[in-house]
């Protein structure tokens, strides 16, 4: 009888044990997901800014100071062939 | 004794009662009570979907929802007390002041010290907050000893985050309840996703816990929609318009640029201009505006009658002055013709009314609606049915309709009056044109994804698979192409590739004035493709009212199709053709130093290089790169003259000035570019020569 006892007392422990465990790892989740939240629109922010920045038009007003204008000259195009295998 | 059988007695009644009791609350009651403990601790919750995002056809984020915060006080919160909130309030006041930048510290200080005598629990200190301001409230005096003694309470929403701000703005769209537009709002379906809910157990701390649930519904996020708009392209298009219409001092343009095959609008921008001279994206000109086109209609009048076989690009045309009378109205050319016997072609190359309305009216006077019923047929008189809400509605008249007048309209309608399209009209007409007669749907969004996997896509959809005859689109591409070579487009001549297109100018009838001449507005047009002999795209530029006098189509419109043709053009590779090689490998025949014949010849045997010798056996030899090799000719020394040592080496040089007597200083390194003395001059004993090399 004894140890029957003693048994479910040790459940018992463990099944409040563990949901507190639960209940704390709910509350990191969810700090966790505030933090991600809060990343998130500080990642937005700054990547919309640099995507501003970043964008022709932008680039161009900034560098119009140095005399540097875009190019209206079409670029150049080369192909490279695939080398042929060479069969010995 | 009968003392202790009474307190027993009592406790065993009171014992009796408790049980009662707990058996009362436990099974009568039960129910009432364990419900009531639920609704306090337990709940169903609804999960909030997130928003689907909006992307550019490359993947750069157009719309997306982000937090925004606003930032308010509990004046009378518990922690706070006089003694923290006098410590606080000034430096809280100077923060947010130096922060908002909307009130004075004094302002703030005395706000906040009104309001928390007032007990007001939920002062509104700003709206909006972003993310970055947030972090720096939160560490401001008072509001970072925490909720309970600062008082600060945030309030987080979602709203929309274009991060090209104005870029394609009016496209894009907003949400809103009166007359919401753009792609937000015609994929609000898609976007919008679905809400979920789950019940949910607070627990300590204020934090809501998931309980298992059969009930539970998952939260289902927003399609995105990935549009047909090309960031770089669009960049381009919206800096180019804003620069001319700012430049003519324009009250309002739209430029759209569309791939020819697909339909695929890669860049459409709207701009207007604001009371404070700023130019903003507040109307979607390109598909809304249906308005008067003007000579941009001549391709399609020209066109009716080719594919009617009526008439002949060389027929001739009497255009006189460039003036002329239909039943009393006048009708002129913008410039007078150089002269007065047009062909059709030089009629539509310098866009003359005259000639244009003249050639319509002589094969069509008689069976206008015959001319009609083919504008019709081109798909003129047709919406195009966008994906987005608030395409215009164009309109060709019916010659039996009230206000069609037998002896005017029709001249008139052949130049593009009296008749109706948006802008967006007019290029998918051009788009056909360009796309050998098949005209597609324009289109904005190409596919909608979920969390990147595939929903669906929207193919091209054509409307008319061809509106005209094949050899009536080759005359239509040489006549567009003529305009640009030597015609009202000759703006857009240029040495890397050709453009097609039609330059339009049209007086816009005021509601109040009609087209009086004291109250002229213009509306100055170019449509055109480029390259013209693989179109990629169409574009259409409209700036309407310029101010400043120059009111062309090919001054002021023509210019803004140029500066985004020429940086398109110069940054997509695809449009170019490679490089012809050149085989640098075989024949190539290197620079060379003049010097002694045998040492040349040894070193060109050993690099495999021809030399050829015309110089006989003469030591000494200039060396030129032939097509075949080294030609070697003689170079002739005299004793007691300067010799000339131009182009050879140093080594060359120094022995032959000092064997000759001279001596020698050296500037530079290379082969002799020159020397100080003239070759053959006589030579002094001892006389100094300087060489440069180079």
């Amino acid at each position: 009888m004894m140890p029957y006892i003693l048994f479910l007392t040790v459940l018992i422990l463990f099944y409040i044990g563990n949901s507190y465990y639960a209940e704390r790892t709910i509350r990191e989740i969810n700090s966790v997901k505030n933090d991600l939240k809060e990343k998130r629109a500080e990642f937005i922010s700054t990547s919309s800014e640099l995507m501003f920045r970043t964008k022709q038009s932008e680039v161009a007003k900034a560098i119009a100071p140095m005399e540097i204008k875009e190019s209206t000259e079409p670029q150049k195009k080369i192909t490279v062939a695939t080398a042929v295998e060479n069969k010995d | 004794m009968w003392r202790i059988y009474l307190v027993f007695a009592c406790f065993l009644l009171f014992g009796i009662a408790i049980l009662v009791q707990i058996f009362r609350i436990q099974f009568v009651e039960g129910d009432y009570w364990r419900s009531k403990a639920d609704s306090l601790t337990t709940q169903i919750r609804s999960i909030e979907a997130s928003r689907g995002n909006i992307f550019s056809s490359d993947g750069s984020l157009l719309a997306t929802s982000v937090p925004i915060y606003d930032v308010r006080m509990d004046l009378r919160a518990d922690g706070l007390t006089d003694e923290i909130f006098n410590k606080n309030i000034d430096s809280l006041s100077l923060c947010l002041s130096q922060l908002f930048q909307d009130k004075s510290k004094a302002e703030y200080n005395h706000d906040l010290r009104q309001e928390r005598n007032g007990g007001n629990r939920y002062f509104l200190i700003q709206k909006n907050v972003h993310y970055a301001e947030l972090q720096k409230v939160k560490k401001f005096p008072l509001f970072r000893l925490g909720k309970y003694k600062g008082g600060l309470v945030v309030e987080q929403r979602n709203i929309r985050e274009l991060p090209f701000k104005e870029l394609a703005q009016r496209t894009i769209g907003t949400l809103r309840d009166v007359k919401p537009v753009g792609i937000e709002a015609a994929f609000d379906g898609n976007l919008q996703g679905a809400s979920g809910s789950r019940l949910m157990q607070r627990i300590a701390g204020g934090v809501w816990m998931p309980l298992n649930d059969k009930e539970e519904v998952e939260p289902k996020d927003g399609n995105d929609i990935i549009t047909t708009i090309d960031v770089n392209i669009q960049d381009v298009a919206e800096s180019a318009l804003e620069n001319h219409l700012r430049k003519n001092n324009a009250d309002h343009g739209c430029v759209a640029v569309m791939e020819v095959a697909t339909g695929n609008i890669v860049a459409i921008a709207n701009l207007s201009k604001t009371p404070n001279d700023t130019y903003e994206e507040n109307f979607n000109y390109v598909i809304a505006e249906a308005t008067e086109p003007g000579s941009t209609m001549k391709l399609a009048s020209l066109l009716a009658g080719i594919d009617d076989g009526l008439i002949d690009l060389d027929e001739t045309v009497d255009v006189g002055n460039g003036y002329m009378t239909y039943c009393g109205q006048p009708m002129k050319d913008s410039h007078a013709p150089r002269k007065s016997k047009l062909t059709v072609r030089e009629a539509f190359m310098t866009s003359s009314n005259v000639g244009i309305s003249k050639i319509v009216t002589r094969y069509y006077s008689k069976h206008q609606q015959d001319f009609l019923d083919k504008l019709v047929s081109f798909g003129l008189n047709d919406k195009l049915g966008l994906q987005i809400e608030g395409e215009g509605d164009p309109r060709i008249k019916g010659s039996k309709d009230k206000d069609w007048n037998p002896c005017v309209s029709l001249p008139w309608t052949s130049i593009g009056y009296e008749v109706k399209i948006s802008p967006l009209q007019t290029l998918a007409f051009y788009n056909a044109i360009a796309n050998n007669g098949r005209m597609v749907k324009p289109k904005f969004v190409k596919e909608i994804r979920y969390h990147g996997q595939l929903i669906k896509s929207f193919p091209t959809e054509v409307l008319r698979d061809s509106i005209v005859s094949p050899s009536t689109i080759a005359k239509a591409h040489e006549l567009l192409e003529a305009v640009v070579d030597s015609g009202t487009g000759v703006a857009l001549r240029n040495p890397h590739y050709r453009v097609a297109g039609k330059t339009g100018t049209a007086q816009i009838a005021q509601p109040k004035y009609g087209y009086d001449k004291s109250h002229r507005t213009y509306q100055a047009s170019f449509v055109g493709y480029f390259p013209a002999d693989h179109p990629k795209y169409s574009i259409i530029a409209v700036v309407y009212a310029p101010s400043t006098g120059v009111y062309v189509g090919g001054a002021v419109s023509a210019p803004i199709f140029k500066e985004i043709a020429d940086k398109v053009f110069s940054s997509e590779m695809e449009l170019h053709n490679e490089l012809a090689s050149v085989d640098t490998l075989h024949k190539y025949v290197p620079e060379s130093k003049a010097g002694n014949q045998k040492d040349l010849n040894k070193a060109l045997a050993h690099l495999n290089v021809n030399a050829i010798s015309k110089g006989g056996d003469a030591s000494w030899v200039s060396a030129t790169a032939g097509d075949a090799g080294i030609v070697m000719t003689e170079r002739k020394t005299q004793t007691g003259a300067v010799p000339n040592v131009l182009g050879m080496g140093i080594r060359d040089a120094i022995y032959l000035l000092e064997n000759s007597g001279l001596q020698v200083r050296v500037n530079g390194k290379g082969s002799v570019r020159k020397q100080s003395l003239d070759p053959g001059t006589k030579i002094q004993r001892g006389q100094k020569i300087v060489i440069e090399l180079g």
